[in-house]
């Protein structure tokens, strides 16, 4: 659905995307992950057609972006920091959207309207923020999107309406095969929303892959080895943290071949722990803080 | 597949049009006020105090265009600022941007959207002001010019607005970037020229403006003009260079959607929202307030100095006003106050020119100073507004003229302004070109012993027979139709000394009579129509006991249908106790004649009585 090629974008000489590539499957719940500066928002903002690349290709369905109405008009994009006229009301949005989107559902519109419980005649101005974002969210779901691209979407949304916004965006994901693509720093979200990742660091992607190939590539072990018995020697340890006897460690490796490298040191315990993306993402994105060149896969 | 271009939104028109029609509503209210309301009374108050434009009511509305040139300006501004205002604020960039709308297609829609209304404003405001003017039996035409005009200055203005709307990413520098642009070749060729004069001996730091043109603003406001003609027709100038500027709009909006296409949003903010200009914002930052702050300072501080003082503080305030200008323009670029001492070079560039400017013109490196011309090169010659064409007079100008240049050292007394008398020497040469000097020389109004040399010369080239010609030649026939008034102010003593001030209006062959029998007799002979740089001088004998004004006006015959036409001349001179003929009708036409003596001796009789 979305192939980006070696995008490149400076802002007065500030390299923010620096040979960024990245591709995101048909029907992909495509997480975009990385510290503040890492890029996320700028990518977002081509993805959008709002800015130009220096150079690079961005394509979507493999028609660019920038400039193309059509492939525009069958995507939804809420930004970070939601912008509307003061002075309009949902519904005036509303009719903006209907009129500039072909695919803008009016029934939908009205279905969600249940959902959200916000009157369309509310003037935008006198919307919370949460209120807004909801708003956002609502015109953007109208709008029956191939492409949702989110920037934080759900900062400012109370848990419960969270829950409710992604369980809408997942169903239409399942029934229509919609792509989304959404930049968070709330890892444990989108551990349970996202088939994909991928880590932007310093404009560039560390790694990408989807969920599933991620987690099996790092493991973490609880282990007490006997006191005459040491680790093996070729093991890739990322993090190593030791209480009394008992040792923590984050390996690189699949889960099964380094269990039974370390069963070989007949350990008095061993116990294989589940990383979270938390986990994965502050090792990996370490190791590149710490110019550990060989975080790279 | 990319879909295809188009220019226009309706959505999107109707968005803007909903958000922004105070703005339109605001200008239909000022024009309505400015045009309908305001035209019947203008017209009603020329026909009732039968002002010459009585005779063309026409002008009286076209000259309504230059106020409504103005007010197109600054609706233009304003307009342009709405229609816009989603290249200024990054967030609803974002949102504009994102739409599924091509650049073209915005930009199209936002200029159609922000003109349609103004120009819509303007034909009602045409159509409501021909329905209140019916009395007057205006032709429509009369209006569909009006309305012509001011479409051309919105189209102008409009244009222009949309070609700073796309330079800046700052809703706030966009006004000030358009005012400054509008203006900017007539303010710097005024700084230059002021700079110059302290520079240069004899250059003026007035004078007609060559770069007027490029300012339209300022040339709406000063060379726009309408008015009647001598044969009564409606004449108005500028005409040709306003549908220039129209075409110029039309140009410049092209332009700026060149310039959007390319434009990176994420400039949003910033003062200069074009890569490309930003070394062009900082030369002209350093060049412009290079040459603004002197002249700001001489006109604050009132600096009267001269020689190599004069020329030392210029050169600071040349090299500090380039200095500041380069880092304030870095400064807004930047956005930081952390800017000094970067971009050094450019900086040694503009001080480097500026130092050579400085140098050029203070040692006279071009031969400016020097230059006389030979009086064989010369067409014709005004001095202080008295044109010459004798050969004799021409020679007496250069003559004049070199005396200035060989006394330099005597009359550049410095300063960025006239000090003294002021002796302006314009030549229309043979090849068609025109060389001007303007020098100024200190006069004491007590003393006549000591009468500067160059002013003297000046002074006989006044009096010389086409000079004192030329100041009783009227512009009318000497018959009394013509005359409309004619008075003499006498200011007199009686054998007891008491002193009083008479007027006597003459009847128009009472006036006829003295002006050909008295004034152009006595100017025959050269007693009259004389001048005086001081009044303390031998010759300038009672200068001030006795005037006489004189006017004349053609007005149009009506009566025959005949077209209307409009000429009038107004005179005034002194009359001098040498003014024979002047003073022989006078004693014996009136009863004052008598009583008409020397002011010294007016003086005397009344100090001794008193």
């Amino acid at each position: 659905m979305i192939q980006v090629r070696s995008l490149v974008k400076s802002f007065e000489g500030f390299r923010a995307l620096d040979d960024l590539s990245l591709t995101v499957p048909r029907g992909a719940v495509y997480g975009l992950v990385g510290p503040n500066g890492a890029g996320k928002s700028t990518l977002i903002r081509h993805l959008a057609g709002i800015y130009r690349q220096d150079s690079g290709e961005l394509l979507v369905d493999g028609e660019p972006v920038y400039e193309n109405p059509a492939v525009k008009s069958r995507m939804a994009y809420i930004p970070d920091d939601i912008f509307y006229y003061t002075q309009a009301s949902i519904r005036d949005l509303m009719h903006l959207y209907r009129e500039l989107y072909p695919g803008f559902d009016e029934a939908c519109f009205e279905r969600l309207g249940e959902l959200f419980r916000l009157a369309p005649s509310s003037s935008m101005r006198r919307l919370s923020k949460g209120q807004q974002k909801q708003a956002a969210f609502w015109l953007a779901l109208s709008l029956r999107p191939d492409l949702v691209v989110l920037d934080e979407p759900v900062d400012g949304l109370d848990p419960v309406m969270r829950r409710q916004v992604w369980g809408e965006l997942l169903s239409d994901v399942a029934e229509r095969g919609t792509t989304v693509l959404v930049s968070s720093h709330n890892l444990r979200e989108l551990e349970d929303v996202c088939d994909h990742v991928g880590i932007m660091h310093r404009g560039r992607m560390l790694l990408e892959r989807s969920l599933s190939e991620l987690q099996d590539n790092l493991v973490k072990v609880q282990l007490v080895l006997p006191e005459d018995r040491e680790l093996p020697a070729d093991l890739e340890i990322l993090h190593r943290s030791v209480t009394g006897r008992l040792q923590q460690l984050i390996l690189r490796g699949k889960a099964e071949e380094l269990t039974a490298r370390l069963a070989a040191a007949e350990p008095l315990f061993l116990d294989p722990l589940p990383l979270s993306l938390e986990e994965i993402f502050i090792y990996e994105l370490g190791g590149a803080d710490h110019e550990v060149k060989d975080i790279l896969l | 597949m990319k879909s295809k271009t188009s220019f226009f939104n309706a959505p999107v028109c109707k968005n803007l049009l909903r958000r922004f029609w105070p703005v339109w509503t605001v200008y239909l209210i000022v024009l309505l006020l400015s045009f309908t309301f305001a035209m019947p009374q203008t017209l009603d108050w020329a026909l009732r105090y039968n002002t010459p434009q009585t005779q063309n009511l026409e002008v009286l509305v076209l000259q309504n265009t230059q106020a409504q040139a103005v007010l197109a300006a600054i609706a233009a501004v304003l307009t342009a600022m709405a229609m816009y205002s989603y290249l200024y604020n990054s967030r609803l960039c974002g949102m504009m941007n994102s739409l599924p709308l091509r650049r073209e297609t915005m930009f199209g829609t936002a200029y159609v959207t922000g003109l349609a209304p103004l120009l819509l404003a303007q034909l009602l405001a045409a159509l409501l002001t021909a329905l209140v003017c019916m009395e007057y039996k205006l032709p429509f035409v009369c209006f569909l010019k009006w309305l012509g005009i001011v479409v051309l200055s919105t189209v102008a203005f409009y244009g222009f607005a949309v070609f700073c709307a796309v330079l800046t990413g700052n809703i706030l520098v966009l006004p000030v970037l358009y005012v400054v642009l509008n203006l900017t070749a007539t303010v710097a060729e005024l700084c230059v020229r002021g700079v110059l004069f302290g520079l240069c001996y004899g250059s003026a730091a007035n004078g007609g403006s060559y770069l007027l043109f490029l300012s339209p603003l300022a040339y709406m406001v000063r060379a726009f003009s309408v008015y009647t003609g001598a044969s009564g027709e409606t004449v108005v100038t500028g005409l040709g260079m306003l549908a220039a500027y129209g075409v110029a709009g039309l140009l410049l909006t092209a332009a700026a959607l060149r310039i959007l296409r390319r434009r990176h949003m994420e400039c949003a903010g910033d003062v200069v929202a074009v890569p490309v200009l930003k070394p062009a914002f900082r030369y002209c930052m350093a060049f412009g307030t290079a040459f603004v702050l002197p002249v700001a300072i001489s006109e604050l501080l009132n600096l009267r100095l001269r020689g190599p003082a004069l020329a030392l503080v210029l050169l600071a305030m040349l090299l500090l006003g380039a200095f500041l200008g380069w880092y304030i323009a870095e400064m807004l670029i930047r956005r930081s106050l952390r800017v000094f001492f970067s971009r050094w070079k450019g900086l040694c560039a503009v001080l480097a020119v500026l130092l050579v400017f400085f140098c050029a013109a203070e040692f006279d490196l071009f031969g400016y100073e020097r230059r006389v011309p030979a009086p064989g090169e010369v067409k014709s010659v005004t001095v202080n507004r008295g044109d010459f064409l004798e050969r004799e007079n021409i020679e007496a100008a250069v003559a004049l003229h070199r005396s200035f240049v060989e006394h330099k050292s005597l009359h550049d007394n410095g300063g960025l302004r006239f000090q003294g008398f002021v002796i302006q020497i314009s030549y229309e040469l043979n090849n068609g070109r025109h060389m001007e000097r303007v020098y100024s020389v200190e006069v004491d109004p007590e003393s006549d012993a000591g009468m500067d040399e160059d002013l003297r010369r000046f002074q006989d080239l006044c009096n010389t027979r086409e000079a004192i010609d030329r100041r009783v030649a009227l512009s009318l026939p000497l018959e009394e139709k013509y005359v409309t008034e004619a008075t003499i102010f006498c200011s007199l003593a009686d054998g007891n000394g008491y002193r009083s001030d008479e007027t006597l209006r003459l009847t128009p062959a009472q006036a006829v009579s003295f002006y050909r029998d008295g004034i152009l007799a006595d100017a025959a002979e050269g007693k009259i129509g004389l001048y005086y740089v001081s009044e303390n001088q031998p010759g300038a004998l009672t200068p001030s006991n006795v005037q006489f004004s004189f006017g004349m006006e053609e007005l149009p015959d009506r009566q025959y249908g005949l077209p209307p036409a409009f000429a009038h001349d107004y005179r005034w001179f002194q009359i001098y106790m040498e003014s024979e003929h002047c003073l022989a009708w006078l004693k014996e036409n009136t009863a004052v004649g008598d009583w008409i003596c020397p002011a010294p001796e007016l003086e005397a009789r009344a100090a001794a009585v008193g």
